[in-house]
């Protein structure tokens, strides 16, 4: 004898504790005077009672935070063998052009963007170093055009492999620094290198997928970045002046 | 789900204040990790599957826009993301090596002092015959089953983050039900453990 296939939601209603509204209604009356649903329901019903779950985790009993961390800012050790790769390095460049499509910067300076003055910034200062560090690396990648980026002779460049290393030894740097500025109640600086930060890894990541859905999430984030963008850079502007030199 | 509490720590989050990020993972981790071990059966597996979660789920935050409820959203990646670990690995190598894995037993029914130390046994036993009877779901009376009953989604909730229909949901869950009710009859019949009362 089996239920009336019609009936099976509602049985499942049922079982489930649902049972207002019309159709139950309708259900309570057919279940009178059917075999069938009425064994099927109170079967369902005995499971349901006799149900023994995995017990649930403690609060505390699980720490997901620390690898996941962890996981987000590789130590620079281990990113000194991360590859960025074609689609890491073109979603650089779409972050940074994000950026300058946001009405920020690229509006003065040298075309490879300002050069700043290491020795005037104090040493200690290691979140004035890390944006001054961070800043031509991502105007270098920004005032590229999208045919020399992906073209053969670029990617092998020793000009791509220099950024590359810098971007991976900026992602490796954050996380302390980010420790250090909330130590000292610098949130909103802290916040800012998170950003960066993230972005970076982003584009880590991104030379493991290398697919458009990892593209279409760094757009998203650069979207929503924009603001955040615009007040470091507006930070770097009050820097001292740029010196030459590259990245 | 969302509250404006949680509401302020997502905007937090999604601007990379890694206090709001370290506490979304905290609020949120014993959820996905249980939705977890119902879909994949092993603790570790789902501990693995968790962390999976939350860094995917910290990278897409962008992408987050409200249109649903965070965990939800949450639940949708937890879902796809075991999904990708059961296509890696098959259904069966996880029943297989059940066994002699101990961390599904860790799971069922914390003995407590108090009780009957033969009740903890039965019931932990019970909790070994669901989850071998659960390999006999299809994956989606799996995934239906484990958001109702480990989760207790509501209908709406659970077609929410399976993309489905409220009534292939329930179809569903029926299904999945009426099949493990016949897998755990036959299991007892098989052992002996239970009257097969049902
Ligand atoms: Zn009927």
């Amino acid at each position: 004898m089996t239920a009336c296939k019609e009936w099976e939601a509602a049985i499942s209603d049922r079982v489930m504790g649902d049972v207002e509204g019309p159709e139950q209604e309708q259900f309570s009356r057919h279940v009178e005077s059917c075999p069938g649903c009425s064994a099927e329901l109170a079967a369902q019903m005995a499971f349901q009672a006799s149900l023994v779950l995995p017990t649930k985790p403690l609060p505390g009993e699980l720490n997901a935070w620390p690898k996941v961390a962890r996981e987000l800012a590789p130590p620079s050790r281990r990113s000194r063998s991360m590859s960025f790769g074609m689609a890491g390095f073109l979603a650089a460049a779409m972050l940074v052009l994000g950026v300058g499509l946001g009405g920020l910067m690229v509006t003065s300076g040298p075309v490879d963007g300002p050069r700043l003055a290491e020795s005037t910034v104090p040493e200690e200062d290691r979140y004035l170093t890390f944006l001054e560090e961070a800043a031509p690396l991502l105007l270098a990648v920004a005032n590229r055009e999208t045919p020399e980026l992906v073209s053969a002779s670029f990617l092998g460049s020793e000009a791509l492999a220099a950024e590359q290393r810098a971007a991976e030894r900026l992602a490796g740097n954050a996380r302390d620094l980010i420790e250090q500025l909330e130590e000292s109640g610098r949130d909103r600086e802290a916040q800012l290198v998170g950003e960066l930060e993230l972005v970076f890894i982003q584009v880590a990541n991104l030379s493991r997928q290398q697919d458009a859905g990892g593209l279409r999430i760094l757009k998203a984030a650069i979207d929503n970045r924009g603001l955040l963008f615009q007040l470091t850079l507006e930070e770097l502007r009050h820097l001292p002046a740029p010196r030459d030199g590259g990245v | 789900m969302a509250n404006s509490d949680e509401q302020v720590l997502l905007g937090r989050a999604k601007n990379g204040d890694r206090l709001a990020l370290k506490a979304l993972v905290e609020r949120h981790q014993n959820d996905v990790f249980y939705l977890a071990l119902g879909l994949l059966g092993q603790r570790s597996e789902a501990e693995d599957a968790m962390q999976e979660v939350m860094i995917k789920a910290i990278k897409a935050l962008p992408r987050f826009r409200g249109d649903s409820g965070f965990a939800t959203w949450l639940y949708r990646i937890t879902h796809n993301t075991c999904l990708d670990h059961i296509r890696r690995q098959r259904w069966s190598q996880v029943t297989e090596s059940m066994d002699e894995n101990p961390g599904m037993a860790e799971h069922w029914a914390t003995p407590d002092p108090a009780d009957d130390p033969g009740r903890v046994t039965a019931s932990a036993e019970l909790g070994r015959e669901l989850m071998a009877a659960m390999d006999t779901l299809t994956p989606a009376e799996r995934s239906v089953f484990v958001l109702r009953q480990f989760q207790e989604l509501s209908t709406r909730e659970t077609a929410e983050v399976l993309s489905r229909a409220e009534g292939s949901v329930k179809n569903l869950l029926f299904r999945a039900m009426r099949k493990l009710r016949e897998a755990m009859a036959e299991f007892d019949d098989s052992t002996g453990h239970r009257e097969a009362s049902l």
